[in-house]
């Protein structure tokens, strides 16, 4: 490999959680530097999504684009992060300036890299500019070396894959052998072409003796690492995991560790069982409550669905003997993988490949095409990691398209051929167009948000309409918030979702607030100040894992016994404790779950200024399409006219009457969904100290030590 | 009649208040047209023609090797009843007290609600979404 540019360094040592060091790399001057932190830098901006945030507010402005030069593209796991002693904490944040949303987006990802880069000596990598050619950066700590190199070349079908050249790459770096000494993240052509480009993090599981990868997959934070033309990163350290955070109180860790160990082995195989069977679990629960997405989140439910429940990948595909997870010590382990898949379709038809998921998401993103077929999803899950392609913005985006084409919008001559729902063929042949940027592909690169204005601008010429027209009906169905496609759930019937969507600062992924089951079955959120407490504490604390460097599944998706006898069981406080526990064991800190809520405002806060200042940190900027807030169209009302007669009468009581017709019933009852969004809106930045148009308040900048030059600027030009 | 069908009988009609019959009277019909899963042929007494189907998910269906099942009710059961007779059925199904969360189409349900003929009871976790 032809190095470019090498700096020699001596690793600091991890303690208690920290190396108080981030590595800075400048692609377009080539120059490798090393930042020593404050030590209050910590205790404000915690690790992970608080760094990216800190340095995407203090070094970007708010004309930077994804492709800018001073873009920053950060990568950082957090205090709590690389430790085998305690369930999931091989995560690691992926943050920049997002080519879908044009404001900050992090998407956090499991595997070795995190942990790594902070053995190698460094709380976070921090890469600006933009390189003249491809190139790699290699951090070697053992050899004590941080390089940038010429990126190699292999063949095409190498070259162009994120797996395939992030294993011969991993390879490569040591003498052809793999070893766990080593991770590295990827990117792969897909991202070159379409704006949800994804990195991949990849890693040697010894039991499978393979490598697997995991994907920060949302918001296109491949994207801009392809575009800053770096098309992988290695880190190397062979310290001992054990105890790799030189935790102050070593057996306070150890006893926070087995106290949760024992929680997720006695209780996950009693419940949703992620150990077996991996997210997939999800897709049927999410089916019998009408909250699967299919055709474009039009319904909720099908016949069909069950060829993508859980049995049927578990019984076909999941290698079911070979212990998982994304890193040591996990025992909920729910990174489910399969060897030896024969892909059947594509340009690599007839090849066997590995495949590392499904994941819920993916299998949901395949529903939303009006796809059931689970050979489909296993070759569309790989392909767009081969490509580096986010699962999720693929499907939401080619389902948008669909439905465009099955309500008239578009024709076969705009896109070249049919795209209805449930066309196999048509679905595959878009995917592969879209990572090589041609024919329509390179109009459904650009997700939902720009295609709507595509798809608006050829309709209004063709039909003798204004564009605002045929854009106000596509904005009804076009899944998207803030320029990110929708996660995978249906969230019609849950006014808190609907919230825990819009709110989102990244835009609409469920990592801020999954309410739906709580709202909506459980009914544990009756009135507006009910959802309004769970939208502005369920954030908090989810803020909280993806700044310390934790999965959050543990403590979200295995109930804790304990909980029941609390009087708010959905917050799983007993389990938290453990958190809090290991927390203060690692960092010698002494803080509360209040201290620990605090923490996590002050980032909240943070990336609300950020979203300010980059234009997407208003209340209309937390609008969402009307499909999420009910039947936008009178077809999808006409699915469960029933149900929604007995819901507005039950809104309308018992001395007025339903409207005679259908049609007038369907107007009533999205006039009455929106009105209640609205309602949503204002109690909510009002618990979390906005203005009534989401802007925070001074005071509540103040309050969390963030009123610095630039933000008193930014409440200036809001007049706040 | 199966032996595990005649289990089944016995087992439900022996709590909770509920009317003994003989386990092979003259008269016995069969669901027709609905998949009851493993107990492919549940026989219920014509005296008793109300049901309500148990539905069974992820590893719930591991242990049931099932799908759902049907349960025969008299008047006055109730959500508890239902809970009584899926444990007895399947003592290794974890329904512990506080680990599951209990609807009746679809709908939260308490151990006290009453059941009616046709009613779906699902045992759920607690999904917290990831």
């Amino acid at each position: 490999m032809e190095i470019l540019q090498q700096a020699e360094y001596e690793p600091a040592r991890v303690v208690g959680g920290y190396t108080d060091r981030i590595l800075r790399v400048d692609l377009s001057k080539q120059k490798i530097a090393i930042q020593e932190l404050p030590p209050d830098f910590k205790n404000k901006y915690v690790g992970g999504r608080g760094y990216a945030l800190k340095l995407i507010w203090d070094d970007t402005t708010t004309k930077t684009r994804y492709d800018s030069p001073d873009n920053i593209l950060v990568m950082a796991s957090g205090p709590l992060g690389n430790e085998p002693g305690f369930p999931g904490t091989g995560k690691f944040i992926v943050g920049t300036i997002s080519p879908l949303t044009d404001t900050f987006i992090d998407s956090n990802v499991g595997g070795h890299f995190g942990p790594l880069l902070k053995l190698a000596g460094f709380d976070a990598l921090a890469v600006s500019g933009i390189s003249q050619k491809e190139v790699v950066i290699l951090i070697d700590s053992d050899a004590g070396t941080i390089s940038i190199a010429a990126a190699p070349a292999y063949d095409e079908e190498i070259d162009n894959g994120a797996l395939s050249f992030g294993q011969k790459l991993l390879r490569d770096v040591n003498d052809g052998e793999f070893s766990d000494s080593f991770a590295a993240v990827t990117v792969g052509r897909g991202a070159s072409n379409a704006r949800f480009g994804i990195v991949n993090s990849l890693y040697f599981d010894r039991r499978r003796n393979r490598i697997r990868s995991k994907q920060a997959g949302r918001g296109g934070t491949g994207t801009v690492m392809r575009f800053k033309r770096l098309r992988g990163i290695v880190v190397r350290s062979s310290l001992p995991k054990a105890n790799g955070n030189n935790a102050i109180d070593r057996e306070g860790v150890r006893e926070a560790g087995s106290h949760l160990k024992e929680v997720v082995s006695q209780s996950d195989p009693k419940q949703l069982n992620l150990s077996a069977w991996g997210t997939t679990i999800l897709s049927e629960y999410m089916d019998k409550f009408h909250l699967f997405p299919i055709n474009n989140y039009q319904y909720g439910q099908s016949p069909e669905s069950s060829q993508l429940f859980a049995r049927v990948f578990f019984d076909k595909y999941f290698s079911k003997k070979i212990p998982d997870g994304c890193y040591y010590g996990c025992n909920l382990a729910c990174a489910k993988g399969a060897e030896n898949v024969e892909l059947t379709r594509g340009p690599r038809a007839g090849q066997n490949v590995s495949v590392d998921g499904p994941e819920y998401e993916t299998v949901g993103a395949v529903s939303c095409l009006g796809i059931f077929d689970p050979q489909f999803v296993m070759e569309y899950n790989w392909y767009c990691d081969e490509y580096g392609l986010d699962t999720i913005s693929t499907g939401v985006t080619i389902a948008f398209f669909m439905e465009c084409f099955e309500r008239g919008f578009l024709t076969a001559r705009d896109i070249g051929y049919e795209l209805t729902f449930g066309n196999i063929e048509a679905a595959g042949r878009l995917l592969h167009e879209i990572a090589r940027g041609e024919g329509f592909g390179k109009v459904a690169g650009q997700g939902v948000a720009r295609g709507k204005k595509w798809v608006a601008e050829k309709y209004a010429t063709r039909h003798d309409t204004s564009e605002k027209a045929a854009l106000a009906e596509l904005d009804k169905f076009g899944m998207e918030v803030k320029g990110l496609e929708f996660s995978m759930y249906v969230s019609k019937e849950s006014l808190a979702q609907q919230g825990g969507y819009g709110f989102a600062l990244k835009g609409p992924q469920h990592d801020e607030a999954w309410l739906i089951f709580i709202d909506q079955v459980h009914k544990e959120l009756p009135t507006f100040e009910h959802k309004a407490n769970a939208l502005k504490w369920f954030p908090l604390i989810r803020t909280w894992f993806n700044a310390t460097g934790l999965c959050k599944l543990p403590w979200i998706d295995v109930r804790n016994p304990e909980a029941a006898n609390t009087s708010e069981p959905a917050k799983n406080l007993p389990t938290l404790a453990h958190y809090v526990k290991y927390l203060n064991s690692t960092t010698g800190s002494n803080k509360r779950l209040e201290d620990v809520l605090e923490d996590s405002e002050r980032l909240y806060i943070l990336q609300k200024l950020v979203n300010l200042r980059q234009g997407k940190g208003t209340r209309a900027s937390d609008q969402i399409p009307q499909r999420a807030m009910g039947p936008a169209f009178f077809n999808e009302y006409e699915s469960r006219a029933e149900y929604y007669d007995k819901w507005l009468q039950e809104r309308l009581g018992d001395g007025e009457l339903l409207p005679a017709t259908p049609e007038q019933r369907h107007k009533l009852l999205m006039e009455k969904r929106m009105q209640a969004y609205q309602q949503l809106c204002d109690i909510v930045y009002e618990k979390k100290g906005f203005t009534s148009e989401g802007i925070p308040k001074r005071e509540t900048v103040r309050k969390f030590g963030l009123l610095d030059k630039q933000a008193n600027q930014l409440l200036d030009r809001f007049g706040v | 009649m199966t032996d595990s069908a005649c289990e089944v009988q016995s087992r439900c009609w022996g709590f909770g208040g509920v009317p003994q019959f003989s386990l092979s009277p003259p008269g016995l019909w069969e669901l027709e047209g609905v998949d009851v899963g493993y107990f492919s042929k549940l026989w219920v007494n014509q005296a008793m023609k109300k049901v309500i189907s148990i539905e069974f998910f992820g590893m719930q269906r591991a242990v049931t090797k099932t799908d759902s099942i049907y349960m025969p009710i008299a008047e006055n059961m109730r959500v508890n009843d239902a809970l009584e007779y899926v444990k007895n059925q399947y003592p290794k199904l974890p329904l512990d007290k506080g680990m599951v969360l209990i609807t009746v189409n679809q709908e939260m349900a308490s151990l006290d609600t009453m059941l009616k003929a046709n009613d779906s009871v699902l045992f759920l976790p607690f999904i917290s979404g990831g």
